[in-house]
């Protein structure tokens, strides 16, 4: 059930150069929640969830996440990180390590816990992510969707309380979509709280419990998936909608 | 005139070992150095300290635009005004790092400007500290990249120590000049000198490719 506040984005700006990219942008999300932000390309979606971990530094307003105050410059990094998980568009693995090194990492170097619980943790997360027998095999070898499914096992090995994924399924061929949305399904039946960019409306539709239409660096229109699909407001949600329906 | 083989090796050969033995030493220490402190200096431009940054861009760019030589009789000939004596080695050693050091800067701080921004992004994401992402993610890729280039800068330091002969250093390449200068056949002298500089530089190259082979194969397995 929705509970706690998890996030907190309060009036926040951001500028490349003379680029304004984020324009007063507040939302706030929830314990438990699924959100999927979605809109055009080239409109801030990216930008905004990369500024929720601090990949990004605001120009204006405030980031909370938790307890931890993600624009104070005094907030470390390591601190965010571990309650934060994020995934990226195209996996960025570490391609000199085997999926399980990849798992094993940041467990093993930010955690410093001991090899053997961060091998029984990567393990775990490998067979629950459906990838187990991929364990020893380099990036290289792995299709794009077991690709995805390492870099989301990674991210969890952190066991973070928040997942961001940046267009997961963008970089991946039409078959393999399916696999890396069935574990983010599974990822949102467990309550993982996740804020998602995606333009996979059919799981944003099923999975999320908001959406957040983004265009212009601005929010246009937030509204639980029926709403949102059923009876969008604005005008300019009706035109995406319309576009990509 | 005929002459025995145990007479030329006693004439040239020896002679020219014993220089060898001196250039591999000159090598040796130069590029162990050099190695260090293009390491070092490619990894502080990387991280951009403001004023330490600039510092090492203005000691490439300048080294990279004079010749090798002019770096040597500055330490050899010109220190000495300053009350600073350095022995012909030392001033050989100290050439060769400062020139080399800088190649070795740009090389270093190329290959890990050339690791994709994304491993960054990644390693940021997972928390790992400055230090945990240069030692476990961008230095074990970047190392393949700088290998091919730091092989040849290797290969060119190994050619570069024939220079230091100019002041008075008797290395391989001194040696063999001397013996011609003796009335020695020139074209056997200077032909195993070359055999000599072969001797240390197909191992370096042999190594390089052997490295890049391995981690390759190792990324693909």
């Amino acid at each position: 059930m929705i509970s706690n506040k998890v996030v907190e984005v309060n009036n926040i700006h951001k500028f490349f150069g003379k680029l304004h990219v984020l324009k007063k942008v507040s939302f706030s999300v929830y314990e438990g929640e699924v959100v999927v932000i979605c809109g055009p390309s080239g409109s801030g979606k990216s930008t905004l969830v990369r500024c929720i971990n601090g990949l990004e530094k605001i120009s204006e307003g405030k980031i909370r996440v938790y307890n931890l105050q993600i624009d104070d410059p005094n907030t470390k990094s390591t601190k965010i990180c571990k309650q934060i998980g994020m995934v990226f568009q195209e996996f960025n693995l570490f391609p000199h390590m085997t999926a399980l090194d990849n798992i094993m990492l940041a467990p093993l170097k930010v955690k410093r816990i001991s090899k053997a619980e961060a091998k029984d943790i990567a393990f775990n997360i490998l067979k629950k992510v459906g990838i187990l027998e991929q364990a020893n095999k380099f990036p290289a070898t792995l299709s794009g969707g077991q690709k995805q499914r390492v870099a989301i096992a990674r991210a969890l090995a952190m066991q973070p309380k928040l997942m961001l994924f940046d267009e997961p399924t963008s970089a991946l061929d039409p078959e393999m979509i399916s696999e890396v949305l069935d574990t983010m399904r599974d990822l949102a039946k467990e309550g993982m709280t996740m804020i998602i960019v995606s333009h996979e409306m059919g799981f944003a539709r099923e999975v999320a419990d908001n959406i957040i239409f983004f265009d212009e660096g601005n929010i246009i229109e937030q509204a639980p998936p029926k709403k949102f699909f059923e009876n969008p407001e604005n005008v300019r949600t009706k035109k995406f909608l319309s576009q990509i329906l | 005139m005929e002459e025995s083989a145990i007479g030329l090796f006693d004439r040239v050969v020896a002679p020219l070992g014993t220089g060898f033995c001196y250039t591999i030493w000159l090598f040796l220490a130069a590029s162990i150095l050099s190695l260090l402190v293009g390491f070092f200096a490619g990894l502080i431009k990387n991280y951009r300290l403001p004023i330490i940054h600039y510092l090492i861009t203005g000691y490439v760019t300048i080294v990279r635009g004079t010749p090798f030589l002019l770096v040597l009789f500055i330490i050899y000939y010109v220190l000495p005004f300053f009350n600073i004596m350095v022995s012909s080695f030392a001033a050989g050693v100290l050439a060769l790092i400062i020139h080399e050091g800088a190649y070795i800067t740009e090389i270093v701080c190329g290959g890990i400007e050339s690791i994709d921004k994304g491993q960054l992004e990644a390693s940021y994401a997972l928390g790992l500290n400055y230090f945990q992402k240069m030692r476990y993610v961008i230095l074990p890729q970047a190392i393949k990249i700088m290998l091919p280039p730091l092989a040849g800068q290797m290969v060119l330091l190994i050619k570069a120590t024939s220079i230091v002969s100019l002041i008075g250093l008797v290395e391989v390449t001194r040696v063999g000049r001397q013996l011609a200068q003796r009335g020695e056949n020139p074209f056997l002298v200077f032909a195993l000198v070359g055999v000599f500089y072969f001797i240390i530089c197909y191992p370096v190259i042999d190594v390089s490719d052997r490295l890049e082979r391995r981690f390759s194969q190792k990324n693909n397995d």
